[in-house]
């Protein structure tokens, strides 16, 4: 016995479909990864420099400049707002000048550094940078905490565009499922009129388009995302391998993966049921 | 699901299946407006068994087509099936009264991508019967019609006879109320012509209710029951010519 349901409608080959819509799923994986890895990177630089000032010393070569360094920590322990500070080392600096060679930053060159911890409510960068410039004219203070912000600010006008761009996509993966739906109906509007003398409701055939929508959201979104994984990692591993460490970001994408195509398969089966029902109402309406 | 709600009218039990009442038929689109048919008035009772008859083009397959409520948007005048008045009907109620209807169309209308076996399950499957339960139904029902080798078969390989009694054993085998069968016998010979409506008679016997539309008055000559020809836009009634001895 025949043990496998009927399909009363012969839908076509879903190949095209599941192309465009796991493109869409794709780009949406990217732009969701990129936020992630952003959100992550603005956590990093927000905990590790935002209550924090650099000192720039100027290149000590003889012995009476060392008193400049004396001086600077008197001028530190004066100034209201300063926590505490140290003397940063090489890997310190390393790691600085890295994250301040990104993008969103002017390049610095640090040639000698304190590493300052500041309140940032009670400290005044014109004060210090004043007091800084009355001991020796080349000391300048880097204003992390400013820079921070400045990159935080950049971070949520990145996330903006990202909503932007999702919501663009998301409207043209409705519309593409909507189309496709409409096409289908069109395509089928004789098979349907057949199930509707024979009796079938249209719950029974919006059900079948429904079915369809969900393999074909699984598909593309088990595609979409598995491509999108593989291009973030790739991504990650060549711009900042540091952000491959962080097991916030690892756990996001991961969750992501696993979710796409559960959402891709949801979201295609609600677009399909609605959308067939509308366009088989009309089509009834038609008849 | 979707239930279909009692009212007052359908509280009692219909005396009719079918009736219409100064029922017309136009196409608006169609040149001259043209009028299939006007001032219809019958009535099939629980259990009867008519012809429907006329020529060509007059309106036979309009009629059939009306009381499975298709067409309804052109046609004017009063139609009441099962107890129920056409136009109070809601869209969701259509498919409830079509469900106690069994169609065998003129064009067959198979799904070609279904073999027969599936083709024939269909009406149950629609009713909300189980896939597998609805296949056995349909083996049963396609080994009485005499097409079991072909079970598997798709209708694109079948001849016009083997589409006929498939389309004859789809509309049966939800044992449905009414029976309406358009041109049943159109595409086989006088022998199984006379096959296929003595099956529609062991139907009737068994209380479905039977209207057949055929151009062939000689065939329906061989059976003693009334017979509705459309003549110039009319429907005319003709008692049996003759009484069946039990």
């Amino acid at each position: 016995m025949n043990k496998k349901s009927i399909s009363p409608l012969p839908f076509g080959q879903d190949f095209w479909v599941i192309c465009v819509i796991s493109s869409i799923v794709y780009i949406m994986f990217l732009i969701a990864a990129s936020f992630f890895a952003l959100n992550t990177a603005s956590n990093q630089w927000q905990s590790e420099y935002h209550s924090k000032i650099v000192i720039q010393l100027p290149l000590q070569t003889s012995g009476s400049d060392l008193m400049i360094n004396e001086k600077v920590v008197a001028t530190l322990k004066e100034t209201p707002g300063i926590k505490s500070y140290k003397f940063v080392d090489k890997s310190v600096l390393d790691n600085i000048s890295k994250l301040l060679s990104s993008p969103f930053m002017p390049l610095v060159q640090v040639p000698s550094f304190i590493q300052a911890e500041i309140y940032p409510q009670k400290w005044s960068f014109s004060t210090l940078t004043e007091k800084l410039k009355a001991i020796h004219p080349e000391c300048s203070v880097l204003d992390t905490h400013a820079l921070s912000s400045k990159f935080m600010r950049n971070i949520q006008t990145l996330e903006w565009v990202f909503y932007i761009l999702c919501l663009i996509l998301f409207i043209s993966s409705t519309l593409v499922i909507t189309v496709v739906t409409r096409f289908e109906v069109a395509v089928h509007k004789d098979i349907i009129h057949i199930l509707y003398l024979l009796g079938a409701r249209d719950e029974y055939i919006a059900l079948h388009f429904q079915k369809r929508g969900r393999a074909f959201g699984f598909k593309a979104g088990v595609a979409g995302s598995i491509l999108g994984a593989l291009t973030a990692f790739i991504f990650l591993k060549i711009g900042s391998g540091m952000l491959l460490e962080n097991s916030y970001l690892i756990w996001s994408l991961g969750i992501l993966l696993f979710l796409t195509p559960l959402m891709t398969m949801f979201l295609c089966d609600f677009l399909c049921r609605i959308s067939s029902s509308y366009y088989i109402q009309i089509l009834q309406q038609k008849n | 699901m979707w239930s279909l709600r009692k009212t007052s009218e359908e509280n009692s039990t219909p005396c009719e299946i079918v009736a219409f009442e100064r029922v017309a038929l136009s196409f608006p689109g169609a040149p001259d407006n043209k009028e299939i048919f006007h001032n219809v008035t019958f009535m099939l009772a629980p259990g009867s068994f008519h012809f429907l008859t006329g020529g060509s083009g007059s309106g036979k397959t309009s009629l059939l087509k009306l009381i499975c409520l298709d067409y309804l948007s052109t046609s004017k005048g009063n139609i009441r099936l099962f107890g129920r008045n056409s136009s109070t009907l809601r869209v969701g109620e259509i498919p409830l009264l079509r469900q106690k209807m069994g169609i065998v169309f003129q064009e067959f209308y198979l799904l070609d991508h279904l073999n027969v076996l599936e083709n024939v399950a269909l009406p149950l499957i629609l009713r909300g019967i189980d896939s597998t339960r609805a296949q056995e139904q349909a083996r049963e029902m396609i080994e009485w019609v005499g097409l079991s080798p072909w079970c598997k078969s798709f209708p694109p390989t079948l001849s016009g006879g083997q589409k006929q009694r498939v389309a004859i054993a789809r509309a049966v085998i939800s044992k449905p109320s009414l029976l309406l069968a358009d041109e049943p016998t159109g595409s086989v010979d006088e022998d199984n012509a006379i096959k296929i409506l003595y099956l529609f008679e062991e139907l009737h016997k068994m209380g479905t209710t039977v209207l057949i539309a055929t151009h062939d008055r000689h065939l329906a000559a061989n059976f003693s029951y009334p017979e509705l020809e459309f003549r110039n836009k009319n429907l005319i009634y003709h008692p049996p010519k003759f009484v069946q001895v039990p």
